[in-house]
Order: C-alpha cells, then structure tokens, then sequence
C-alpha cells in the first residue's frame, strides 16, 4: 500500500466511514477491547498528512489511527536529512479488565473503598452462631440480594502516552539528540488481597489445633479490591553521538520519575462488622485484645473491620551511558559500552496496622497498638544502583575464518537500608506477629528486610568458518551470577552452540544445537523452606536446545519456510541432607511451523501453521503439621502440559481492474492439561490429588475487505470481521461475586467434597468471558 | 549517472527520489556523490550494452549487506551489527528493508486492515512462534498494533541479550511498567533478577503472562508453610481465581511496613 511515486508536494490520505458492531454480550466486550477499542458509528480509521515541497530538503508527516477513539495513535514527524528528525507522538493504549463486574463497596476509584455499617452487621447478625456461621441460608440470601442491587461497574484502566524526540545535527559528525515523554495511567483495575475473619473459640468446631492452615482461629477470606490508578510518568534523554570514517562514539543521560498519587487503599473489610456495632453474640476483639490484658504474646489475633494496603510507592530512575565503536582497518571493530543507573524510592510507610485493635509487646515496653506504634524508619530512603559494561570484538581474519569475543558485566548494588522490625501485623490486619524464621543477636524473634543485590558476567567467544557456501559457527558462552542473599553465593553456567548454516538447492538452511549446564558453588541454603525445595531459577539445570530454519523458493513466485526447535530443561539432585529434590523438574517444549508466500503480480497468498508443546513438571510434598517434618508418602507431582495449534494467512487477490480482496486471518487453539498424581498413599487428607478439569482456549481473527478502486484518489471498501473467543478455565468457571458454598474446604475430611464448607469469599467478578463478535465496516479511502 | 539511469528507468528513479535514500543523498551534502552506481556496481556495463548485460554484480542475501554498511556502518545505531545474532544468522539488510520503496518520514502502519504494525509482521515471518505466542489468552497488545517488536527489541544488535534496548530484562520491562521499579521494603529476590523467571514476554495461554498456573509456579520454589504444600482442588482459594495472588498480591515487591509476605 505505498503511496504513488508522484511529485506532488502535499499527500493526505484517509480511511473514514461507518461501523457495526454486534452485542459481543456484555461481559464479553471486555476481552474484545482489552487493548482496542471498536467503536460503532462514525469512524476515522486512518489519516495521514504529507508535505514534502520541492524548494526545501524538509518532509513532515502527520499520521492518525483510530482518531478520537480510546486506542487513539496521532504520529507527528518533521524530517531535514542533512539536519534535524523530529518525532512526536500520542498514542491512548486502554485496557479492560472487564466489564459489568460488581462491588458492594462504594468509592471505586479512589483510595478508600467503604461499606455502610447497617449492612454490615446486619450481614454478621444473619451469619448466626459463630460455630457454623457459614452455613446461613439467611445470609446467603441476604448477599445475593445485596449483590443483585450493587455497583456494576467496568475495571478499565488507560494509558495516554506522549512522546518527543529530537535527533539534529549541530556539526558534521556530531549528532544531539533529545527525547522527552509524559504518559499518565489511571482508571481501576483488580487486586487480590486476603481478609480474615477469627473463628469464636480457640477451641472445638473445624480443627482448632496445630497443623492446619485451616484449623486455627483465623480464617482466610479470599477478596478482590479495586485498585485506584493515577499515575504520572515523566522522563527526559539526551545524547551526544559522533560518527565519522567508521567509527562512532555516544554518551548521554536518562532520567524518569514515577509519580502515584493514590499510594495507600483503605477498605472496609467486608465480611467483619466495626467492632462494637455488630450484635451482641458476635466475637468482640477488644475483650481480648486490651493491651493490658493480652491473651498471649504471639496470639492477639482480632477482628478487623478497615485495612489498608499499600500501592505502588513513587520512585526515580536515572542512567547515564557512553559507547565507543571503532573500526581498526577493514576487518576489525570494537565496541565498548559503559552505562550506570539508580533507582530511588522514598515513600513514607503506612502504620503497621490499621486495625485498631492489633497490639504487640516489646521486650521491656508497655504494650501499644500496633496502629499507633512508631515505626523504626519513616520511610525507606532505598536505592539500587546498577552497572553495566560491555566488551565486544569482532574481526574477519580471513576471507573465510571471522571471530568473535565479548565481555559483559552487569551489577546491581542493592543500597537499601537495613531495616529491624520487632514484627508485622499478619493475616491481613488480624494479629502482631514476630519475625518468620528471623532473629536479632540477642536471639529474640524480629523481622528485618534482607539486601541482596547481584553481579551477572558474561563472556562468550565465538568463530565462523565459510567453506564452499557452508558456515560453521561455533560460540561459547559462560554466564555467572553472584548472589548476596540467595540461596547459593553463585552460579555458573556454561554453555555451548554450534550452528551450521549452508545453501543446497537454493533453499537456506540453518541448524543450531546447544548444550548448557548450570550448577551452584558451595552449599545451598535451604532457609524457610525446610522440605529442602528447590529454587529453579538458581539451581542446577542441564539444557539442550535444537532448531533449524529453512527457507527455499519455490518456482519464481513461491517462498517457503519451515522451522523446528526443541528445548529440554533438568534439574537433577537434591539439596545436601535431603533425600529428594523437590520443586522443578524437566521441563521441556517443542515447536514446529511452516509457511509459504506466494506473490505474483498483484496477487499475494501467506500462510502458515504451527503446533507448539511445553511441559513444566514438578515434585511437592505435603507438610502434615507445625511440628512435624514432610513425610515422604505425601509426595505428588503436577505437570502442566501445554499443546498450541496456531495458523493464519494473508491474501491478496485482484479481481478485475478496479477491484481486489484483502483477507486475513490468524486462529490459536490451546489446550492444556494440569494433572496432579501421588507417589503414594498419603496419610493425610490435604495430600489428596484430585483431578483438574482440562483448560482451553481458543481465539480466532478472520477479517475480509473488498476494495473497489473508484478513481486515483478514490477506493471504496466493504469489510467483515468476525473474532470469536472461547475460554474454559476451572479456575474460572465456577466463579461468582459471592462465593459461599461454591468453595470447598478439603482438610479434614474426603467429605468435606461435599456441601460442606467453611468458607465466604467476595470477588469483583472480574474475569474476560466468551464471545463471538461481528463488525460491519463500510470505508472510504481517499487521497489527493 | 542517476540521470542516464533515470533515461530508461524513470519510475524508480521518481520513486526513490522520494525515500530515505533519495532525500538523503539530496541534501545531506555527505552523501551527494552517493547514485546508482554507490549499490549497483555493474550498471555502467549495464547501461553500455543498452540493457543487453545484467548488472550481476548486485549481490542478493547476506552479501549485500556489506554495501549497505559501507555507509551505514559508522552509525551509532548499527555499532553492534557485527556480532548480532541476525547477523549471525545471516540475516540480510534487504530482508527486512526495501531500499526503493518505502518512503521517508513515514512511519509504518498498516492501513488496509486493522492489525499489528509493519514492523511486527516483518519480525513474524522469522519468528513463527512468536506469532502464536500474540494470539493467546495473554499477551502484549501487538497484534492490534499498540506495541511492536521495536519497543522492546533493536535488530540491528545491542550490547544487551536478546536483542533488547535495555541492559537487562528488568529494565526493559520497567520502561513501561515504570511503577515496578522500587526499590521496595521487601524485595522478592527473583522478581528483582528477571521477570522471565514467572513471565513469559509474547504471550501466555495463562493470565498476567505467567510461564505457569500461579499455584505451581510459586509452588516449584515455595513450601515451607502448611497451606503452600496442599496439593488443592480446582475449586480452592489456593487454586482459584488468583490463586497464591488472591492474598500475596504485591508479589512484585512491599513497601508496607507488614508486608514480608507480600500480602499489602
């Protein structure tokens, strides 16, 4: 679709007309605009304005997509080759979450999410004895109902993004170039966060006890907030480059602040009345939890009726960068890159608690609300520092032999501050806690944030040697990672990849192979995971990758490809003193695809097909109680297995002089299996594999457009888009704003399968669900 | 000799007065020796003979790419061409770029039908897998044009892995997702290394691009409580909706004073 090679000196081009849209359901539309947006009615689809006059080396171009639509893209270019190249853009870039989902809270939006008290204890009344407060057919028909009458609402959230750059030539081999960019971000969009709710008694009723997540006396309730977005992004570049005979060098700065103005969301916690306002037979948190009368000094667990939750802190990043290029003679170059960058975050910190009612002891000191409690820093005052420096060598020695070596060091250097905490307020806002697993020198419980940053070298050499239209290609490389709080100090991988590349037939071939091993020194930590759990991404892994490509014409006008690759990942062994190594284990994918393009006059046919397999297996073991270690008959493994059909094509076909049609389309079905199978019998219920139902999805864009050229400057098109999408989920499926009887809870018994359950949970609704959409477009194109 | 070529082929010659190439050799001053003969090297012969010889000598494939970095090679931006896994690979200059044809100042959209950017489709008829990896159930917005390949990745080589801009990753992810930069109070010490650890960077048949269902993915590293051990059931609060996520949503990093479990 090039313009006309002709000379005249101002172009525009447009596509505009009118849209259909079906209903895609309502709820549907939110996977169908999850980064569009397809507007019904008038639409402008594309413009473009260009100006290149004849007595003046200057072009400049202004491009629209979408205009005056929430994916709104506006691109503004002023070009002088021998001076300047100006870009500025503004492009809206929306995202559903979804649509029609439904709260009870009001202030959506906002930092603060609310319910009315009436409703609340109303609610805690109808849930009856706190022994089985959960089984109320009262309450249940007192949320739905409430839930039928709520807010709906869309989880939506936009991005607007303007963007400047100026590249211009202040001398003959000095280059200055300037960027500049505001985008801002705001609208809603969910996030989880677990309420907890104290059973009655500390004993009786579902396993009180040690051993079980589920038995002791709080309760998780799972819950979906609606996380406020008013972000504004501001950053700023500037770079020097010189280039002259070959070579070129270029240093310049990066700066970006990142600003939040919603950096805390507080809500009422929807399944707890305020304490005092509920009726009488309810649990009453203060009665235990007067800081003069504690019940115990790792238990003063309490309701909470308001939390909050911290959202993401304000923070600025800088980079400065310099790179020296250098060709030595006709065959050699180097090239040196240094760059340094920092982040820095110092947003004060929230209170401990907010619920009013946690209080925790120090040793020596009186107790104190936890709310109230100073903190020992007021904030953060944290900063990471990263460099990077880059070796690389290049040379062709012969006409035949090239060779290749380069260096790369990255380093993050982690400056936070350490910081000692005597504790937090756990399960949610429900109780002080002392630190998990974490001891000051005097041996007392605390909980202190761990610094740890890493270096990252790599080093690869490599050759190419060309004999009679064959490459060899052989490269080396070895990554290693030095750790300052992980579980090893290092790790070392090293790895392997010959590739041959040769021509037979006309037909391009290129097949590589690549071993690698990665491995750990000195012992592996196994800290709070006492089953001796395995951290894949640092433990040792075996990898052996395959691929080839080859592409080869077809008579004179087809163009063929086909392409394979294989990759497997172990992870052998088991920490020191542990019998097995639990977590991941092989892991592997295969992919296949080929497609050919078949291009003749004005005819064009792509189309191509693929099939991709990943698997990602693991080994876990059930942990039975507090006390007692992981017993070996509760082992079982899960295995993800992923199968991807995917095909498209793309046509062009004339039909007649003035008329052609354009088509494409691109399907993707996957279907994927999580299974889950024990190794024994185990002894305990949670242990229990049960089967997953099979996920799938599947997405399929097909598109039609009959163009009917009127004149030169006038083509009309008629177009067709049909895209439906189809999601089966178990983890979805069964999914409802108010969830009470639809969970189940599976530790005490096989029967709890049944109806009974323990368990209330509020979510949004937020989900993408299926849909079929059709939309009608009747266009025209002009340009003159 | 633009001129004598221009005698027989005066449709490319008005054309390509008209791209990058043809604006540049006309009025940056460095380049006004530049003409047909600067590429196509056996048109003098080619000309003599009244078009009975070919000009042979422009070469095809990978070959060529040696007289495009005659000029192109002192750019800054090509500094790390040589070396570059498409150059490795092969790769020619022509294979992505048209040196007649394309216009200059313009950027690339395409028009006819809604979709990815020229850009990516280019990219796509290498990388078939990444093709699929846009039309799953996760993805970056690329196949409706908002992002391109070029966001995130320069072909032209960088000093980086995989072609990215950025010096890591991380950093290249936090050019968009500026809000997860931190540092934070608690840091989750594999999200601070590489985002690749749990997500996938074209697309996912999971949510949020997870390599993984959100249960067995913290699972493969995590099991030290009662509650992460469980092997669940589909409909669990350790299965369903968020999974791990419907209470340790701030997986990414807390700066809440009681966030050590990245629960606010």
């Amino acid at each position: 679709d090039a313009p006309p090679a002709d000379e005249a000196e101002t172009r525009v081009e447009a596509v505009a007309g009118g849209q259909y849209v079906n209903d895609v359901d309502g709820r549907g539309e939110a996977r169908f605009n999850e980064f569009r947006d397809v507007q019904e009615g008038v639409v402008l689809e594309f413009g473009r304005f260009s100006w290149t006059p004849k007595q003046s080396d200057l072009a400049l171009s202004f491009t629209l997509v979408d205009a005056l639509q929430d994916d709104q893209r506006y691109f503004l270019e002023l070009a002088d080759p021998a001076k300047l190249l100006f870009k500025a853009s503004f492009v809206e870039l929306p995202r559903f979450y979804s649509s029609g989902s439904t709260t009870l809270w009001s202030g959506a939006g906002t930092g603060s999410l609310t319910l009315g008290d009436p409703f609340r204890q109303a609610a805690e009344t109808l849930a009856g004895s706190p022994t089985s407060p959960f089984a109320s057919p009262a309450l249940v028909a007192y949320m739905n109902a409430a839930l039928a009458d709520a807010t709906r609402f869309d989880l939506r959230t936009e991005r607007k993004d303007l963007k400047g750059s100026l590249d211009f030539k202040i001398a003959k081999a000095f280059t200055l170039s300037l960027s500049g960019r505001y985008e801002t971000r705001e609208g809603t969009r969910p996030l989880g966060f677990g309420t907890y709710i104290r059973r009655q008694s500390l004993s009786g009723v579902l396993g009180t006890g040690a051993g079980s997540f589920w038995r002791e006396t709080v309760e998780v309730r799972g819950n979906e907030l609606i996380e406020p977005l008013d972000y504004k992004t501001t950053e700023m570049g500037v770079t020097l480059a010189w280039a002259r005979k070959g070579h070129s060098a270029s240093a310049g700065w990066f700066g970006s602040r990142f600003r939040n103005d919603i950096t805390a969301l507080y809500f009422d916690n929807p399944f707890e009345a305020p304490p005092g306002r509920a009726s009488a037979t309810i649990f009453d948190p203060r009665a235990e939890q007067e800081p003069a009368a504690p019940n115990g000094s790792n238990n003063l667990r309490g309701l909470y009726a308001r939390s909050a939750t911290q959202l993401w802190p304000e923070n600025d990043y800088e980079r400065i960068f310099a790179n020296l290029s250098l060709r030595l003679g006709e065959k050699t170059r180097l090239n040196a890159t240094a760059a340094r960058g920092s982040f820095e975050q110092d947003d004060p910190f929230l209170p401990y608690a907010e619920n009013t009612a946690v209080v925790f002891s120090q040793a020596g000191q009186p107790l104190v609300y936890a709310k109230d409690a100073a903190l020992p820093r007021a904030s953060l005052d944290g900063k990471m520092e990263t460099t990077q420096a880059d070796l690389k060598a290049t040379s062709r020695l012969t006409d035949a032999l090239s060779v290749r070596a380069g260096y790369r060091y990255y380093e993050l250097d982690d400056q936070r501050p350490e910081i000692l905490f005597p504790g937090y307020s756990s399960s949610g806002d429900s109780f002080f806690r002392a630190g998990v697993g974490q001891k000051d020198a005097a041996g007392n419980r605390v909980l202190f944030n761990e610094i740890g940053g890493y270096t990252r070298q790599r080093l690869n050499l490599g050759a190419a040697y060309r004999f009679g239209g064959v490459t060899l290609d052989g490269e080396y490389v070895r990554t290693g990672w030095d750790y300052e709080a992980r579980q090893v100090d290092k790790t070392t991988d090293d790895a392997f990849k010959g590739t041959l590349r040769f021509n037979v037939r006309n037909a391009d071939v290129n097949v590589f192979y690549l071993v690698a091993s990665r491995d750990f020194e000195g012992d592996y930590e196994v800290g709070l995971e006492t089953s001796g759990v395995r951290a894949y991404d640092v433990w040792t892994r075996d990898r052996d990758q395959f691929g080839v490509d080859v592409s080869a014409p077809v008579g004179e006008n087809v163009m063929a490809t086909l392409g394979a690759s294989y990759w497997k990942d172990e992870y052998p062994g088991a920490v020191e003193g542990f019998a097995y190594g639990y977590g991941l284990q092989d892991s592997k994918s295969g992919s296949f695809y080929a497609g050919a393009t078949y291009a003749k006059d004005d005819w064009l046919f792509g189309g191509w097909a693929g099939y991709d397999q990943y698997e990602w297996n693991s080994l876990q073991v059930t942990k039975t109680s507090l006390t007692t270690d992981y017993n070996p008959t509760n082992r079982w493994t899960r295995a993800s297995s992923d199968d991807v059909y995917w095909i498209g094509c793309e046509a062009v076909a004339p039909l007649g002089k003035k008329a052609k049609l354009r088509a494409d389309l691109n399907y993707q079905k996957f279907a994927g299996d999580w299974t889950t199978e024990n190794l024994g019998t185990p002894d305990v219920n949670s242990a229990v594999a049960y089967p997953f139902p099979e996920l799938s999805d599947s997405t399929l864009t097909a598109r039609a457009s009959l163009l009917w050229e009127l004149g030169k400057r006038v083509t009309l098109e008629a177009r067709y888009w049909y895209e439906p999408y189809r999601l089966d989920d178990f983890t979805w499926d069964v999914m409802q704003p108010y969830m009470q009887g639809v969970f189940q809870e599976t530790r005490r018994s096989a029967s709890d399968l049944g109806p009974m359950n323990v368990s209330r949970f509020l979510f949004l609704d937020s989900r993408y669900a299926d849909y079929t959409a059709h939309v009608l477009s009747a266009l025209v194109h002009v340009r003159f | 000799a633009q001129e004598e070529c221009a005698a027989c082929h005066e449709d490319k010659a008005k054309a390509f007065a008209t791209t990058s190439h043809g604006r540049q050799f006309k009025a940056d001053t460095a380049y006004q020796a530049a003409n047909c003969l600067s590429c196509h090297a056996g048109a003098q012969e080619h000309a003599a003979s009244g078009g009975e010889q070919k000009p042979a000598s422009v070469k095809r494939g990978a070959e060529a790419n040696a007289t495009c970095l005659t000029c192109h090679a002192e750019n800054p931006k090509h500094a790390h061409w040589q070396g570059s896994p498409h150059q490795l690979a092969g790769v020619a200059c022509a294979t992505c770029h048209e040196v007649h044809g394309t216009r200059g100042g313009t950027p690339e959209l395409a028009k006819t039908l809604p979709g990815a950017t020229a850009t990516t489709k280019k990219c796509l008829e290498c990388h078939g897998e990444v093709r699929a990896a846009l039309h799953q159930r996760s993805a970056h917005p690329m196949r409706d044009g908002q992002m391109d390949c070029a966001s995130c990745h320069d072909p032209h080589g960088t000093t980086g892995e995989k072609l990215l801009k950025q010096a890591s990753v991380n950093e290249t992810c936090y050019s968009c997702h500026q809000n997860m930069r931190g540092p934070f109070l608690w840091e989750h010490a594999p999200v601070r290394e590489d985002c690749l650890t749990c997500h996938k960077a074209h697309g996912s048949n999971y949510p949020q691009m997870l390599q993984a269902r959100v249960t067995q993915l913290c699972q493969s590293c995590h099991q030290q409580g009662r509650h992460q051990t469980v092997a669940g059931v589909p409909a669990s609060v350790w299965v369903g909706n968020r999974a791990c996520l419907n209470c340790h949503q701030q997986i990414h990093g807390s700066n809440h004073p009681s966030g050590p479990l990245f629960q606010r």
